[in-house]
């Protein structure tokens, strides 16, 4: 007869067969797909494990100054006031290299707008406060993709925009049946796609669970009554000081502020 | 233990990144392979993983823990490709395999057959939880981070996949002939 009692050493017996070498083959046709693959920038937190103290306070330096000659400008020029843009972007021309400076700016804003507008998606099924000021662009047709192509605009997506910074900060939110998947290979499947999260953690949204990226990858994906939500807060890398205030902490303040309507959305 | 050449390939080193691709890869195979039970799937996904890690290596906060962060990418990356396989497969009836039976001498293989279909009848998330506790050896909170699940999620699993493995075990168990009825 099987004997079933002990279970945990048939298992370490069977667990043991099996191949422990991935083929040479693959290992080259890694190496061949890296070198047509770029790394993912990321958003902060930043490191700098071989940045030169001195380099790192003569740029900051630098901005300073900059930023200091440009404040004197706008405050001295007739009519011109306060600037409109957010942040105090110095001139390109005297700021270094973004990929050499972390925090280019000596005076990032502060904090990001206050969430004082709601948003509902009729589309997703879903509402949610976003920053004053911001603009919106509800989705026009359901998504029906597997997983989330990510261009700005998309007609399945709703996208609320910071209107300076545009495509450089916005959040962006879809959601679809999730069909005979399970909950939590639906999530998993879009953690794993292409625009999806690396590393993820555990997160509940309105009652809903699911996973959150990490490491600075800011897309929630849950789901909750046979439905899957995806909440993404894109950040790009081309101006951090002005996106620096839109980090995990403020995603997590709007993600605090949804409320899912699945009974709501339309297919 | 691989931390200078993670640094090496975080600031965009692809030789650093294919030397830590050789000093890993082994071991997602076998992960692989023992959770999709398939060499070319497991294949795909050891690839598919490294591939993300290459991608994602920046957002991968401390070095020291490159193997357990690639890990995770790899269970997800095993995950992708059973569910590639199985909308592959809709529409195909899987034949089941039958026990083979002969003399005694089978028995091992019998029950080791045994165990690989009831184990193929698993979850992909459940084989998960097995595999890494039961092949890598590792405690169950650190199977939870591995994967990145909660460890309550890891317990319930590990308590549902051993039970459905006993259930079918018993099950092929009683269908099976004894040996006097195979004499006879």
């Amino acid at each position: 007869m099987t004997a079933t009692n002990d279970i945990d050493r048939q298992l370490n017996d069977f667990l043991t067969d099996g191949p422990t070498e991935l083929p040479y083959q693959s290992f080259d046709a890694v190496r061949d797909r890296t070198e047509q693959t770029g790394q993912r920038v990321v958003i902060g937190p930043w490191r700098l494990p071989e940045m030169n103290k001195i380099v790192t306070i003569g740029l900051a330096a630098a901005a300073l100054v900059v930023a200091v000659f440009v404040g004197a400008q706008l405050l001295g020029s007739p009519g011109g006031g306060l600037g409109s843009q957010p942040s105090p972007t110095p001139d390109p021309t005297a700021t270094p290299a973004p990929t050499a400076t972390p925090e280019p700016s000596p005076s990032p804003p502060a904090s990001a707008p206050p969430l004082t507008q709601s948003f509902t998606s009729t589309q997703h099924g879903i509402s949610l406060s976003y920053p004053a000021g911001w603009t919106n662009q509800a989705a026009t047709g359901p998504w029906t993709g597997g997983t989330f192509p990510l261009e700005f605009g998309e007609p399945h997506a709703d996208w609320l925009a910071d209107p300076i910074l545009e495509s450089d900060v916005f959040l962006t939110i879809a959601s679809q049946p999730i069909g005979d998947s399970t909950p939590e290979d639906w999530v998993a499947e879009q953690m794993a796609s292409d625009e999806g999260c690396a590393a993820t953690e555990p997160v509940d949204v309105d009652g809903a669970t699911g996973l959150i990226g990490g490491g600075g990858c800011d897309i929630a994906v849950v789901t909750t009554a046979g439905r899957g939500y995806r909440i993404q807060l894109y950040t790009s890398g081309d101006d951090p000081a002005a996106v620096a205030p839109y980090d995990r902490a403020w995603f997590e303040e709007v993600l605090a502020t949804v409320q899912l309507q699945p009974e709501d959305a339309v297919d | 233990m691989h931390a200078e050449l993670v640094e090496q390939a975080r600031r965009g080193d692809r030789e650093a990144f294919d030397s830590l691709a050789r000093l890993t890869g082994d071991r997602c195979m076998a992960i692989a392979f023992r959770i999709l039970r398939d060499f070319d799937l497991a294949d795909d996904a050891v690839q598919s993983a490294l591939l993300t890690a290459w991608r994602e290596l920046r957002s991968l906060r401390d070095p020291e823990r490159f193997e357990p962060w690639l890990h995770r990418i790899l269970t997800n990356a095993c995950y992708a490709e059973a569910r590639r396989r199985r909308r592959w497969s809709e529409g195909i009836q899987v034949l089941s395999v039958e026990p083979v039976h002969g003399t005694d001498d089978y028995a091992t293989v019998d029950n080791r057959d045994q165990l690989e279909r009831a184990f193929r009848r698993l979850t992909v998330q459940q084989r998960a939880v097995l595999v890494f506790h039961h092949y890598l050896g590792l405690p169950l909170p650190e199977v939870a981070v591995r994967i990145g699940i909660p460890l309550g999620t890891v317990k319930s699993r590990m308590h549902h996949a051993k039970r459905a493995l006993r259930a079918s075990l018993d099950a092929e168990a009683r269908k099976r002939p004894t040996s006097q009825e195979r004499m006879a």
